[in-house]
């Protein structure tokens, strides 16, 4: 199946008729209809941007639309281009080099990363985690990780920090990343299937007193061993704990799952595997099945090359640009690229009505990178874009100027407020952003 | 006198420490300015404790990699620096070398190599799963590290649906249906395009695929083919199974206009070497129209259906066994007992207590009660086998021994069978190795298990996992070559560079080489087109097989495209990745990054009339970066007579090169004949010392400590004595503390 047909099959193709299965009321029983969930997805790109493109050069409502955001033109009242915001914790604050993986692993967490090649990996639990905890229990998934990176480079990554810090946005707890999924097939089988086939009540009770099994002798192992041991048997129990909870929710639903085992190819095109998983994300988004979804469409550092819009060098070499004309020229049309996926996105999102609005309307999307201009690493004045959420209480379609060094993290407070869920302070969060 | 002697002389050497520090380091680190939150002034009077450990250990370490001070500031001698290295650890560290500290590794979770592997072989089947795992995290550059292995919801879903397929394979279904089934061309062997495509085959030969068959029946495959028809006859094509059946075909169509061929055959459980061949070759190189030359056939696609027809009532080889085992018995708790008592010891691959039993055993009566059905109880019980943390990690505190010693026990025989059975297998231990250790023998028959270990066929794990991952060849398949910088190249190569260094590797591993042939040696492995790549002449066709070098440019590990690819960039080379690379992975020195302000090749040295070793020049002539370069590009130098393709070369952007470079420590060569005579003659201690740190931390599962260094010295002191012999090196690691022991200590 090729992802034109597979749209198609999942209903959310211009003019082709929704899928009752899939309409987010059918999935749960006690859904109100008039209290649309509220939907968050943190997307992020690779290797900052050529900020003199991207960064509108006025403020407020009027501002002009630079060349690498115009893919966004027709969506230009449904997004916010903030600036200002920065992740502090991101730079080497004493530990050298390595603004790639830092800039990767602070940006949904707000912390600094333990620089360790291996052992004692810490960071700190990620955003998205933190909301998933709370308003995950909803869903059939608390929440979802995608990413577009199919292979990782073997042997070591960035300066002397793990790979883990470079390969995941998302981290369960301080210690435990959530590694994203690649591959579009198992994504949307993961949404759509138990994890063991077929929903049969009957087999119910013994898939429980399975997974029961697991943990009861994880839990006698562990007591026999050392601590750092522990904590890694303490990683699967939580696991399987989840997937208890995960199957007595499938037993609680109401309606048909669609039950086809989707056969499509990895897509072999970078720009086809980009919307394939955003029309996932879509299609979980809408049917309710998750609320939270991180993206990241390649590690920060990736060293790409993009000979389908006649990039040839890699996106990180090309990154450090050093002032060249060309190479800048080459760096913007890849932040193009990545605009225009993003805009599909929105577009798609913004294509599904739900009860008050769109999708869209009903969702927060963080569209951003770590690293502000590729060249000199800084993750001050990040490129950050906000879109959706006009049932969210967000003001769209401005360009807002913060403080500068106003902690990224303030944002997320505000945003978890928004999802429903109220905190304090998260990672170098130092007080709630007022206007969103 | 004998003993104020050796007292005056510590202080004196606890004097002189400090002025090192003095001298060296207090400039940012002294009371005024705690730079990094380090203090020596403070740190050198405090009595120990934790904090000053940890504080010690990374000031061993920077200082050990000579990752401080800064380039830009005045540098420790070799002299000071290895005396305050000894000083660290002998008065802070407290290292006592007839006491060596074994470490702690962290227990490891299989990774999804060793969970296929294990599968496959605790069931004697071939299961493909690991690709729908995600990929594991790596630290210390392989990604078999305790520490840094974690176990997230999404993995342990796919243990799940893991134990789901293979509980399929292992009882069969009574009627099972045709599926239709895509082979994908990517996973043929012979002349295929990575990422997709068709295969053209340009000569008489065969591409081939190992299909696997679970049901006895008829199948049928479906070829979609075309041709460049050229010459009077059509294209004529071959489809069959090894070993079983094969027909003729003809191809009618040109190129591109796709024509269905169905092969049909009779299949029985187990392996099905599938092929098509082209068998009519045809070339007339004089013809005036290119496309009138050379006949080709073209392969689009390929379809499995089946089973048609098949028997009813079939069984795996698995289920027959235990139904042999169980024979008539109808009472659930016998068959339980009889069914785990030998079963459960090889999924936790050790012998299991009478608790663990008893409790297994209870598990399988509560299916049973609830299903009545004895196939259902084992199959739930096999899938609570599978999903056991005794399966999914690697326990080596298993059976343990009483301490002994300071600290240190030595782990048990299964332990020690197990560690080493990954480590060269990347899989469970097999029949012996298991009745090795059960009858406490395996230490007793530890040489020539290792050597039984390398020589079998399952060692290829160790090509591709740890070598995979030294040498980066994992890498090779991110790696796109432009199109404007090098438009003749042929994306096949990649595939066959990979394979070149994967096939040397294991022909030193199963011939049990010298390890300093991957430095240079006088035959490599290739294949015709490879063979052309690097203009080498009489290799034909398209299977790869050991070819004698008379000419130096080649042999060795530095001279082949998969190395040299990995370090270039999509257009060009570049000559410092590649010094670094050298530096980094055969040497065993990593050198500083540079520092975040610092310019990588700025492009206003980017000018079109110099080569790109001037360019680096200008780059490198700012002091800063001086110290650190001249570490690494004069061995990039060397290495610019291959281009980004690893094509050999003798000009770059139109200019002659200079290949000429001298080493830091001295040694002069131009060219990279000349690199590999200085290697050889004076690194080779160095490069093995690498190579055993790198198989060391692989073979481990953590990275390599203070307290490992001494054991590494008197590993390479082994190595040398036996004429740097892979076996030996890999029997000194299995022998040595780390491997053999544990520490006691609760953490």
């Amino acid at each position: 199946m090729n992802r034109r047909d597979f749209i198609k099959h999942l209903g959310i193709g211009v003019a082709i008729p929704l899928l009752p299965s899939l309409l987010p009321r059918a999935l749960w029983a006690n859904q109100k209809i008039n209290q649309m969930p509220k939907r968050l997805a943190f997307v992020y790109s690779p290797n900052g941007k050529v900020m003199n493109h991207w960064t509108p050069k006025t403020f407020g409502r009027n501002f002009e639309l630079p060349q690498t955001l115009r893919p966004f033109t027709s969506l230009k009242n449904q997004i916010q281009v903030l600036s200002g915001l920065a992740h502090l914790k991101a730079f080497a604050n004493g530990d050298g080099a390595g603004d790639h993986a830092r800039a990767n692993a602070t940006f949904l967490t707000g912390c600094q990363a333990r620089k360790t090649a291996g052992p004692n990996i810490k960071i700190g639990i990620s955003i998205d985690q933190v909301i998933a905890n709370k308003i995950g229990s909803q869903t059939l998934l608390p929440s979802m990780e995608l990413s577009c990176d199919t292979k990782r480079t073997s042997g070591s990554c960035d300066s002397g920090y793990s790979c883990a810090y470079q390969f995941n946005l998302s981290w369960k707890s301080e210690t435990t990343p959530m590694p994203p999924e690649s591959n579009p097939k198992l994504a949307y089988q993961r949404l759509f299937n138990d994890p063991f086939g077929e929903k049969n009540s009957k087999t119910a009770k013994l898939k429980m007193s399975l997974l029961e099994e697991a943990s009861k002798e994880t839990k006698s192992f562990k007591n026999k061993l050392s601590t750092s041991d522990k904590n890694k048997l303490d990683e699967y129990l939580e696991s399987l704990y989840s997937i208890e909870m995960r199957i007595s929710k499938i037993d609680q639903m109401q309606g048909s799952l669609p039950k086809d085992q989707l056969v499509f190819d990895m897509p072999e095109n970078f720009q086809d595997h980009i919307r394939l998983m955003m029309d996932i994300m879509v299609v979980a988004f809408k049917a309710d099945a998750t609320r939270v979804i991180s993206f990241m469409l390649a590690h920060e550092g990736s060293d790409r090359s993009f000979p389908n819009i006649g990039v040839s060098e890699a996106h990180h070499q090309l990154s450090h640009h050093k002032g060249n004309a060309d190479n800048i020229t080459a760096l913007q049309k890849i932040d193009l690229f990545y605009s225009e996926q993003m805009a599909y996105f929105l577009e798609k999102m913004q294509g599904i009505k739900e009860e008050n609005g769109s999708l869209l309307d009903n969702s927060m999307v963080i569209y951003g990178c770590g690293i502000a201009d590729g060249d000199s690493h800084s993750h001050r004045d990040l490129p950050i874009i906000l879109a959706g959420g006009k049932n969210c209480g967000l003001q769209t379609g401005r360009h807002v100027q913060y403080p500068k060094d106003t902690p990224m993290t303030n944002l997320y407070l505000s945003l978890a407020e928004k999802m429903g869920v109220s905190l304090e302070k998260f990672g170098d969060s130092t007080e709630k952003i007022k206007d969103q | 006198m004998c003993l104020v002697v050796p007292i005056l002389a510590q202080e004196k050497k606890q004097q002189s420490t400090k002025d090192t520090f003095k001298q060296y380091c207090f400039d940012c680190h002294d009371n005024d300015k705690q730079q990094g939150n380090i203090n020596f002034e403070t740190l050198l009077t405090t009595p120990q404790s934790e904090k000053t450990l940890e504080h010690w250990v990374k000031t061993w370490d920077v200082l050990k990699n000579d990752l401080m001070p800064p380039a830009h500031k005045k540098q420790l001698s070799d002299a000071e620096k290895a005396a305050v290295i000894a000083w660290i650890q002998k008065v802070e560290f407290k290292y006592d070398p007839l006491k060596p500290d074994p470490g702690k590794v962290v227990i490891r979770r299989l990774n999804r190599e060793e969970y296929n592997n294990t599968i496959n072989d605790l069931f004697d089947i071939k299961i493909n799963l690991k690709e729908e795992f995600p990929s594991d995290d790596t630290g210390f550059g392989f990604d078999n590290i305790g520490s840094v292995l974690t176990t997230s919801p999404l993995l342990t879903e796919k243990y799940i649906n893991a134990t789901e397929k293979i509980l399929e394979r292992l009882f069969l279904a009574d009627n099972p249906e045709s599926t239709k089934k895509n082979i994908p061309l990517s996973r043929f062997k012979g002349d295929l395009f990575p990422g997709g495509g068709d295969i053209t085959i340009v000569s008489n030969y065969e591409i081939s695929y190992l299909d696997e068959i679970v049901y006895e029946g008829d199948y049928e495959y479906t070829v979609f083919a075309s041709g460049d028809q050229v010459g009077a006859d059509l294209v004529k094509m071959k489809i069959g199974v090894k070993d079983n059946s094969e027909s003729e075909y003809t191809v009618t169509t040109k190129r591109g206009v796709k024509e269905k061929h169905v092969f049909k055959a009779k299949l029985k459980p187990g392996d099905a070497p599938f092929f098509v061949g082209f068998i009519n070759d045809f070339y007339q190189p004089n013809d005036p129209d290119p496309k009138n030359r050379d006949r080709n056939l073209i392969v689009h696609s390929v379809m499995r259906t089946g089973p048609i027809n098949p028997k009813k009532g079939q069984k795996s080889a698995f289920e027959e066994f235990w139904l042999a085992e169980i024979k008539n018995e109808n009472n659930p708790n016998l068959v339980a007992k009889l069914f785990l008592t030998k079963f459960m010891p090889k999924v936790y691959r050790r012998n299991i207590t009478e608790d663990e039993l008893r409790s297994k055993t209870a598990f399988f009566l509560s299916i049973y009660e609830q299903t009545k059905s004895m196939k259902e109880s084992l199959k739930w019980t096999i899938q609570s086998l599978l999903l056991s943390p005794h399966f999914l990690f690697k326990d080596e505190t298993i059976n343990r021994l009483p301490p002994s010693n300071g600290g240190a026990y030595l782990i048990s025989e299964y332990a020690l069978a197990n560690k080493l059975s990954y480590f060269i297998w990347s899989s469970m231990p097999d029949e012996r190795l298991f009745e090795l250790a059960r009858t406490n023998q395996l230490r007793k028959n530890l040489k020539a298990e290792v050597l039984r270990l390398l020589k079998s066929h399952k060692s290829i794990s160790l090509t591709q996992n740890f070598l995979g991952q030294w040498l980066q060849l994992r890498d090779l398949d991110l790696k796109s070559p432009a199109y404007s910088a090098f438009p003749r190249f042929n994306r096949n190569l990649i595939k066959d560079s990979r394979m070149e260094t994967e096939e040397y590797f294991s022909y030193i591993v199963s011939e049990d080489r010298s390890v300093l042939e991957l430095i240079d040696s006088n035959y490599t492995f290739l294949n015709q087109r490879l063979a052309e790549h690097y203009e080498i002449k009489g290799v034909r066709g398209n299977e790869f097989r050991k070819v004698e070098l008379t000419d130096k440019r080649r042999g060795g590990l530095l001279t082949q495209m998969s190395i040299l690819l990995v370090t270039s960039y999509p257009t060009r080379t570049s000559l410092v990745l590649r010094g670094k690379y050298i530096l980094e992975n055969l040497l065993g020195y990593t050198p500083p990054n540079p520092p975040p302000e610092m310019p990588s090749l700025a492009d206003k040295e980017n000018s079109k009339d110099k080569t790109l070793r001037e360019r680096i020049q200008l780059h490198a002539a700012n002091e800063t970066c001086a110290s650190c370069h001249a570490k690494f590009d004069p061995m990039g130098y060397a290495l610019e007579s291959f281009d980004g393709v690893g094509k050999w070369r003798t000009e770059d952007n139109g200019l002659p090169l200079d290949t000429k470079g001298k080493l830091i420590s001295g040694e002069s060569f131009n060219g990279v004949v000349e690199l590999k005579e200085v290697l050889l003659k004076n690194k080779k201690d160095l490069f093995t010392k690498c190579l055993i740190k790198k198989l060391m931390t692989y073979g481990l599962g953590r990275g390599l400590q203070y307290y490992d260094e001494v054991e590494i010295e008197n590993i390479l002191a082994l190595a040398i004595k036996q004429n740097y012999k892979f076996s030996e090196i890999i029997l000194a690691i299995v022998n040595s503390t780390p491997f053999q022991k544990h520490r006691d200590k609760n953490e």
